[in-house]
């Protein structure tokens, strides 16, 4: 029997899925070790050999929240795709106004409103259940992003605009129009250098972006704009593929094959690995259509009804083992 | 008549020889390197591949005398049958005209002619001689083989002993069930 050094064996769980891993602690009390270091969980982000995306759902009353993995078809309900999540201790025993308000590097940002405008937020792994709270903030929930700053190791709480943050290529972005000329126009905040720069629209969409269908997304690594108006066929897609270089913005259509879906609002959340489209038209229904614009299947969830802007409330997470390091 | 097809009979075969005559200056201009794995075999390695090893690399920067080939540089932890695969893995790999598919299949081809205990022996002569494309191979390779198994699987394969008594592994099968990982 030939037994690997220890270096070795960290090379081979580094290259397991977040899963695997924590079902592997138990396997002796040193792999329990590895997969607990801080060290261990960064160089396992970093390294990505087995990046896990889940989609985690608008909470129930009840004190779990429900995740699906996205490559999964949507009506899969064992074990490994739909997992039940309790959700680490909130100070309103998750009322419906507990916020899913961002998401970065494996974590999720909720928050939960105390009084009015005084804010819990906790900051929650839900692959390893580990959370840490920040407790009576003192701001609006709807203006919050989060966001990491690589060069210090830090992660971020930004409160400045409407619809939380998407985070990519270390910085925040959110749509906004500008009040002067009723333009939409993106804005970045960069987290490392706490500076906020614009990136524009493709000039079709920057005059109609006023328009509360559009959304922004970050799809496929990319920034991205998607418009599906009412009645009519087409789900507009503008991917801005090479990031902040203006002539890369591309359009391309979904157009929909299937009569119900003209008249849905459908609002893409994320490519899968095989390229289809996951979304939701409603605050109970996910999607997934091919490129073509063909319905794949749906789903529709026994979730709570409130609405918060007419679409399904979710954060799109890749599972992680990380925690935050130091007291920040 | 006879004249040409006497001309065009020499040609092919004057470029024949002028073909052979390049191989052979190839041949002579890729130099080789001489290395002696752990049990004594002396193997004749083009530089481009032994290059690639780590271990040679740094062997050649301390006693650059033996990149002639008369002297043998020690591979002290790789036995020949490992030298001999780890060849033949980057042979193919190093090989330009192999398509992406044809490495896929080699690679498929070469996992499958491996038992658990040859793998564990490969990736330690890998780590050793560091090289990196294999390294890469075969931990990853390994990940896959381990990833949807038990943890008792996983125990016999490395040949761990479990240290937890019963009480803390059944503390710490609770502390992530929720999370909906299995432990068969």
């Amino acid at each position: 029997m030939i037994i690997l050094p220890e270096d070795l064996i960290q090379e081979i769980l580094l290259r397991l899925p977040v899963r695997s891993l924590l079902r592997f602690k138990c396997v002796c009390k040193s792999w329990h070790s590895i997969v607990s270091n801080p060290q261990f969980a960064k160089f396992h982000f970093d390294l990505a050999a087995e990046p896990t995306n889940r989609l985690l759902l608008r909470f129930s009353q009840g004190s779990k929240a429900k995740s699906i993995d996205i490559e999964a078809p949507l009506h899969d309900e064992s074990t490994s795709v739909v997992l039940n999540i309790p959700l680490p201790p909130l100070a309103l025993n998750y009322r419906c106004w507990t916020r899913i308000a961002g998401s970065c590097r494996g974590f999720i940002l909720l928050t939960d409103e105390l009084l009015d405008f005084f804010f819990d937020f906790v900051i929650w792994n839900p692959s390893t259940g580990y959370h840490k709270r920040i407790n009576n903030v003192p701001m609006y929930p709807d203006l919050c992003g989060f966001g990491y700053d690589s060069s210090n190791d830090d992660y971020v709480v930004v409160n400045m605009s409407p619809s939380h943050g998407l985070f990519l290529n270390g910085a925040l972005h959110w749509l906004v129009v500008k009040s002067h000329d009723n333009t939409g126009v993106i804005v970045a905040f960069d987290v490392m250098e706490k500076k906020l720069t614009e990136i524009s629209l493709p000039r079709d969409v920057a005059v109609a972006s006023k328009s509360k269908f559009y959304r922004l997304r970050i799809m496929g690594g990319c920034v991205c704009i998607c418009f599906k108006g009412y009645r009519t066929p087409m789900l507009e897609l503008w991917m801005m593929k090479k990031y902040k270089v203006q002539s890369s913005w591309t359009k391309s259509f979904v157009r929909f094959t299937d009569h119900y879906h003209s008249f849905s609002t459908f609002t893409p959340i994320c490519f899968t690995q095989n390229g289809e489209i996951l979304g939701s038209d409603d605050a109970k229904t996910l999607r997934k259509l091919n490129d073509k614009g063909e319905l794949l299947e749906h789903r529709t969830h026994g979730l709570e009804t409130r609405r918060f802007d007419g679409l399904l409330h979710c954060g799109l997470y890749r599972e992680s083992l990380l925690t935050l390091s130091g007291s920040n | 008549m006879a004249e040409e097809t006497e001309s065009t009979k020499t040609e092919p075969l004057k470029t024949a020889e002028e073909e052979f005559k390049k191989l052979e200056i190839t041949e002579e201009e890729e130099s080789e390197l001489k290395l002696e794995t752990s049990d004594h075999v002396t193997f004749m390695v083009e530089a481009s591949i032994a290059m690639k090893f780590g271990a040679v690399q740094q062997y050649l920067e301390v006693s650059p005398a033996a990149s002639a080939s008369a002297t043998a540089i020690p591979l002290h932890n790789v036995a020949s049958r490992e030298l001999i695969l780890i060849l033949e893995y980057y042979r193919m790999h190093d090989w330009v005209d192999a398509g992406e598919r044809d490495l896929k299949e080699f690679d498929e081809r070469f996992l499958k002619d491996l038992n658990y205990e040859e793998l564990k022996e490969l990736l330690l002569a890998a780590n050793y001689l560091n090289v990196e494309k294999l390294f890469n191979f075969l931990t990853k390779s390994i990940a896959n083989i381990i990833r949807n198994k038990d943890v008792e699987f996983v125990r016999t394969f490395f040949g761990i002993d479990n240290d937890y008594t019963p009480e803390e592994e059944a503390a710490y099968r609770e502390e992530n069930a929720w999370a909906g990982v299995k432990f068969v």
